[in-house]
């Protein structure tokens, strides 16, 4: 089992990240390899999704070509945009699995006190 | 960098890959060939040629086509006649054929009837099938924002 963590994510994702050519040819090998389905969940997805939308929304850079489309959706919001674009992507060129924890969007508990 | 300004070397470049790449079976070969064979003597005849394959492909009429220039090579944009759900949806049954084109996008001319999401799992599944990637501004290491992230 192959586990995604976000800052691969992130340079699989973007082509003049500095890595990408390495970790795009190395998750393709192993997507196609049979070794079993490459893994990533929402804690992943949430810290990497985080990250470039920090990035996005501090106007010092675009996302290239997303930029057309965001301008497009006139009053979208560029993160959900690029969070389910993310999401597609992996999904189709990886045949990534997402592993969704529930607890993620609840309280945790605390001192047997949930909160 | 506009259509308008695209300087004729690029055009040539441009037009080399289209060159290279195996097309017979968007079009019929004959055709393809013709257009391809020659050197076109305008910027403005190989964009009709480019026009015209995108639009064999989509199989909607193609309004435009403008060509941008990035650090990772030159993109073409296609804007197409009809909504965004069905440009959408006729790109990605396309995006396999498209993809040995060359990084085209399209763009819709009509109504923007979709949500991001729904443009945002679109797109993300073509790109995945026609090889494009993002890329930002300029070149960073995927930790940088990361780091940012944690408070380092």
């Amino acid at each position: 089992m192959y586990y995604l963590d976000s800052n691969v994510l992130i340079s699989f994702l973007f082509e003049n990240e500095e890595h990408h050519r390495v970790v795009e040819d190395f998750l393709l090998k192993l997507a196609t390899c049979g070794e079993g389905p490459l893994y990533t969940s929402t804690f992943s997805l949430t810290e990497a999704m985080n990250a470039l939308c920090r990035k996005l929304r501090s106007g010092e850079q675009v996302i290239w070509p997303l930029n057309i489309y965001i301008k497009k959706l006139e009053g979208a919001n560029a993160c959900v945009l690029i969070t389910s674009f993310l999401v597609s992507f992996i999904e189709a060129s990886l045949k990534v699995k997402i592993i969704d924890d529930p607890s993620f969007y609840g309280f945790e508990k605390l001192n047997s006190t949930s909160i | 960098m506009q259509l308008g300004s695209i300087l004729e070397r690029e055009i040539y470049e441009l037009v080399g890959v289209f060159r290279e790449l195996t097309i017979v079976s968007l079009r019929p070969e004959e055709l393809i060939q013709e257009v391809f064979r020659g050197v076109f003597e305008s910027g403005s005849q190989a964009f009709k040629a480019l026009k015209d394959a995108i639009q064999a492909c989509i199989g909607i009429p193609v309004d435009r086509v403008e060509c941008v220039k990035r650090p990772s090579g030159i993109y073409v944009i296609a804007t197409v006649s009809g909504d965004a759900k069905t440009v959408v949806e006729k790109w990605l049954s396309a995006a396999e054929k498209l993809g040995r084109l060359g990084p085209i996008l399209i763009n819709w001319s009509g109504e923007t009837n979709i949500s991001p999401q729904e443009a945002g799992r679109y797109l993300g599944e073509i790109f995945a099938k026609t090889g494009m990637r993002l890329s930002w501004t300029t070149s960073f290491n995927a930790l940088e924002p990361l780091r940012k992230e944690w408070g380092e």
